[in-house]
């Protein structure tokens, strides 16, 4: 399982900037039936947290409700450079971890 | 006789074509001397006009006349030419032919079809989830195999001097020691895919290909159809043609196999008995239940398809239209589904390629 | 003595909200006090819950939710409901004293209202988050936004899906 953290080409200090993220996941709704009518088992990515060099900037939980491969952007102004670091945990207990070094110009 | 060929012919005749001869010659004229009595010839205005008119006649044949016919000559050449050049180069695949094809001026990219935000998510790279697949086939065009988390070159360099010479590294080299960065190697390569294999008489296909350097070049076992590996380098290989125009060069070997595919094309199939052509040709543009069918192009494939929401192949894609239409579903693979790629690539002829594409 | 009569009590209340009608199963456990294993049971409740007004009351405690400051922009027709993407932004920048603390979005018509719920930090610029979410058919969403002087705030959004044409079976 691989995971995206995409940051802006080139990142300034005290401005605004998007992050993305991209996880890849089935997100596995346990709706679903297989060719032999058996239910494929629910696993969705249950929580996650974005932390730079440890202070959280943003963390949450997903459902079913979340595509397959989560897409998740969000603004923010960072308060200096550092390692961003994403972590994920799902319904079978998978983690996943990703990280990127921000550096911010100024 | 082909277009080009009448295009050279009317240069041939129109060249040599000498206008002066269809002007009066000063040999018939009458000069005013010989005219007496009450002939109309004899009257003096009259006779003034005559050559007038004759001496005008007599200027343009020796100035102008042979230089006009050369001068329009030569102009309709160059628009000859130039019709010409732009005739041998086609938009469209002269070979092929049938109703089938969409003419080449109303070729659509399935992107056009789609929403705002679908061509946003397209368009971007940062947006695109195919690219969780290419991030993973670069990781293993770099390794040796998806269990080998070494990089070939640093296993080279720890090895002792005295090692075996075939060392794991070895066994199993990696797509990156013969072909570097696919951005480079791998352009322009997709789109030759399907290709006739003459060894072993048979369409070999982008995945097919992948697996036969798999099994025979890194000995390796070969990679299943759809599974995210194949998908990611299938993906990667794709990326690296991005942008370029669809075109591909019919050999005598592809034929029979395009012909086959060509036919699948146009045949009623399924308890819907419909043909491909009867909604991806005939009705492209029109929709269908919420959605607006397209016209069935190859050129954004493999793609991130929402429906499935995971990459797939155009295999996927064709047995997911077979499914629609409640026919015999082809396997992954087989001869059937490989020759109406083989169709598909030709009939997309001229649309730039748009791997990895995103479509609903 | 105390310990296992939490235990006891949140056992009980894992047993009232499968058997309880609509009024407060879910207000109890909110209300008590909580340990770390309680507030992840918490979650997951709110999570699997599959009742949308009982979810909706549970999060807001009844109180008001004033519809403005979150703008939400989803498209009126979906390409597909697997994948329809969501963009949310709130009104004004997010200081230490002034910011969103959760941000819920609810679904009224799949079988799991809690689409997500994010915690958020002071991040000195507006609120800005997209996601792509999955749709069961056409309905509403809500987008509830928890402020810190805990008030909260919202916005509603209607989106068709439609079926895919061409259903694919083919797995």
């Amino acid at each position: 399982m691989t995971a995206r953290i995409i940051l802006p080409p080139n990142p300034k200090a005290g401005v605004k900037m998007d992050i993305r993220i991209l996880i890849q996941h089935p997100m596995e709704t346990g709706f679903r039936y297989d060719i032999s009518g058996a239910a494929i088992a629910k696993n969705v990515i249950k929580s996650f947290s974005l932390d730079l060099d440890g202070e959280t900037l943003f963390s949450g939980e997903l459902g079913t409700g979340t595509s397959a491969n989560p897409f998740l952007q969000f603004s923010v102004i960072l308060p200096h450079s550092g390692w961003l670091k994403l972590q994920w945990l799902d319904d079978e207990g998978n983690t996943g971890l990703e990280r990127v070094l921000c550096n911010l110009s100024s | 006789m082909t277009r080009a060929t009448r295009a050279w012919s009317v240069y041939f005749v129109i060249y040599p074509l000498d206008v002066s001869s269809f002007l009066p010659k000063t040999d018939t004229m009458v000069t005013h001397e010989t005219c007496s009595g009450s002939s109309k010839h004899c009257h003096p205005t009259l006779q003034m006009l005559d050559r007038k008119i004759r001496l005008m006649a007599l200027n343009f044949e020796d100035n102008f006349a042979h230089n006009y016919a050369q001068n329009f000559a030569l102009g309709l050449t160059l628009v000859l030419v130039l019709f010409w050049v732009q005739m041998a180069t086609p938009l469209h695949a002269q070979v092929l032919s049938g109703p089938g094809v969409v003419p080449s001026e109303k070729m659509r990219s399935g992107i056009s079809f789609a929403s705002a935000d679908l061509r946003a998510t397209q368009a971007d790279d940062t947006l695109n989830p195919a690219f969780l697949w290419i991030d993973q086939g670069q990781a293993l065009w770099q390794q040796g195999s998806s269990n080998d988390t070494r990089a070939v070159s640093s296993a080279v360099t720890n090895a002792p001097p005295n090692s075996p010479p075939h060392t794991q590294a070895n066994e199993h080299p990696s797509c990156a020691s013969c072909h570097q960065d696919p951005q480079q190697s791998m352009r322009g390569v997709s789109m030759k895919y399907p290709r006739w294999d003459s060894s072993t008489s048979r369409l070999i296909n982008l995945e097919g290909q992948i697996n036969i350097c798999r099994t025979q070049r890194q000995h390796l076992p070969p990679l299943a159809y759809e599974s995210d590996e194949l998908l990611g380098l299938t993906a990667l290989v794709s990326l690296a043609s991005r942008g370029l125009i669809l075109k591909r060069t019919l050999d005598d070997a592809l034929k029979p196999a395009l012909a086959r595919g060509q036919a699948r094309y146009e045949t009623r199939m399924g308890q819907n008995n419909l043909a491909c052509m009867h909604c991806h040709t005939q009705n492209a543009g029109q929709h269908l239940g919420g959605e607006t069918i397209s016209q069935g192009q190859p050129h954004a494939y493999p793609a991130y398809r929402l429906e499935w929401q995971r990459m797939g192949s155009l295999q996927k894609r064709l047995r997911a239209c077979l499914s629609g239409v409640k026919a015999e579903i082809w396997p992954l693979g087989s001869e059937e589904l490989t020759e109406l790629e083989l169709y598909l690539s030709f009939r997309g002829e001229g649309l730039a390629i748009e791997s990895p594409g995103v479509r609903r | 003595m105390n310990a296992k009569r939490q235990q006891l009590k949140s056992l009980l209340q894992l047993f009232t909200l499968s058997a309880l009608s609509r009024l407060g199963g879910l207000s109890l456990m909110v209300g008590s006090a909580f340990s770390v294993s309680k507030q992840a049971n918490a979650q997951a409740l709110e999570r699997e819950s599959e009742d949308f007004r009982v979810l909706f009351k549970n999060l807001t405690q009844s109180s008001r939710v004033t519809l403005e400051r979150v703008h939400v922009s989803i498209p009126r027709l979906a390409d597909n409901g697997h994948s329809v993407p969501l963009k949310v932004w709130v009104d004004g920048p997010q200081t230490v004293d002034d910011h969103v603390k959760r941000l819920v979005v609810l679904s009224e018509r799949n079988p799991r209202p809690m689409i997500s719920s994010l915690q958020f930090s002071p991040t000195q610029t507006r609120l800005e988050f997209s996601s792509r979410i999955r749709l069961n058919g056409s309905q509403r969403i809500w987008v509830l936004a928890l402020m810190s002087d805990d008030t909260w705030w919202g916005q509603v959004a209607s989106v068709e899906v439609t079926e895919s044409a061409c259903l694919d079976a083919s797995l």
